[in-house]
């Protein structure tokens, strides 16, 4: 392989990573999220919503 | 650029992960101006490497906080119109990055100092004092209560002009905004921030725009940047995917549990956190910087 291609090749794969992961960190939130019990869902959104963003 | 870091070494990064996660759940300030100098002054990590694997994990959580949030049309103007100026900046602030890695070493007080590690351990240092020193002032201020005055750059009207009411502000000078990108994009590119330390300031004290609104404009600010300096360091040979992975892994759960223990501090002692935060870190750097020199 090409020097060139797999410079290529590692810049996409250095964009996926991270993307991926905040796609699973999101589903996995979203599912932790749906599964607590209706009267606490206010309570636990206020806890969640910072959890991301927070760290950004 | 899969560093070869042994098993230890990346639990330890792991760990330095959760506890800069930890601190940013609690302060609410971005990890990646922490991380940079921890990876570097800590583990010892190079420094074009580490501030690469920093910028390209910030695409993580902001990938994340962006889906939880949802973004509509209009709430992307603002942060596309800085973009441009981003786009620039980040470019500008990579190439010198990587103009100092190759001017090699530089003789300093008889001492051979990389001149790409003294560039941005000295915008570090600077960039830190000042946020920290402003913090502290800050919550000075409001204590006293004479609260800063802002909207200092939106008075300046270089047309072309727009109202932005979806941000509930008045007229904003494009150019001018388009500037504000462009300084905060040189920033994010040299030094592998996230750019959110220096935006959401920026976009409160400086064009006057609600703290709500200014963190998601900040938001969706950070992604693009992210993905542009990710780009931009790869292309480098700057980014350990091993390394970005342990710090995304840590961070997270460090950011959870932070969180949740800020719930329990009130405002006022979460921006002076942030400021001595901040003066803490700077001290990491000039610990790093004296060390250099001496």
């Amino acid at each position: 392989m090409s020097p060139f291609v797999s410079r290529i090749l590692f810049v996409v794969a250095c964009l996926t990573v991270p993307v991926v992961w905040g796609i699973i960190v999101n589903w996995v939130f979203h599912r932790l999220k749906t599964t607590v019990p209706v009267e606490d869902e206010s309570q636990s959104e206020s806890q969640d919503e910072p959890v991301i963003e927070y760290y950004i | 650029m899969l560093a070869a870091l042994l098993p230890h070494e990346l639990l330890l990064v792991v760990g330095c992960g959760f506890v800069v996660g930890g601190l940013s759940g609690i302060f609410g300030v971005g990890g990646s101006f922490l991380l940079v100098p921890i990876l570097h002054v800590v583990l010892g990590i190079p420094i074009e490497i580490a501030v690469g694997s920093t910028a390209c994990q910030v695409l993580g959580p902001s990938t994340a906080a962006l889906l939880a949030r949802g973004v509509t049309r209009i709430q992307l103007r603002l942060p596309l119109i800085i973009t441009g100026g981003i786009i620039m900046g980040v470019l500008l602030g990579t190439l010198i990055l990587d103009a100092a890695g190759q001017l090699g070493k530089i003789q300093l007080n008889d001492r051979a100092v990389a001149a790409s590690e003294l560039l941005v351990l000295g915008t570090y240092l600077v960039m830190l004092l000042g946020i920290g020193s402003f913090s502290l002032y800050e919550v000075r201020r409001q204590f006293a209560g004479r609260p800063v005055a802002r909207g200092a750059l939106a008075k300046i009207t270089i047309p072309p002009v727009d109202t932005f009411s979806e941000l509930g502000v008045g007229t904003l000078s494009i150019p001018v905004l388009a500037l504000f990108g462009f300084v905060t994009g040189v920033t994010a590119g040299m030094l592998g921030i996230s750019g959110a330390l220096l935006l959401i300031p920026g976009l409160v004290y400086l064009l006057d725009i609600r703290s709500r609104k200014a963190i998601l404009a900040s938001l969706i600010v950070v992604w693009i940047t992210s993905f542009l300096a990710t780009i931009s360091h790869a292309w480098q040979g700057n980014v350990d995917l091993a390394l970005t992975l342990a710090l995304m892994l840590g961070g997270t759960i460090g950011a959870r549990i932070g969180s949740e223990l800020s719930s329990r501090l009130e405002g006022r002692s979460l921006r002076s956190g942030i400021g001595w935060l901040s003066l803490f870190a700077a001290g990491l750097v000039l610990f790093q910087l004296y060390q250099l020199l001496k």
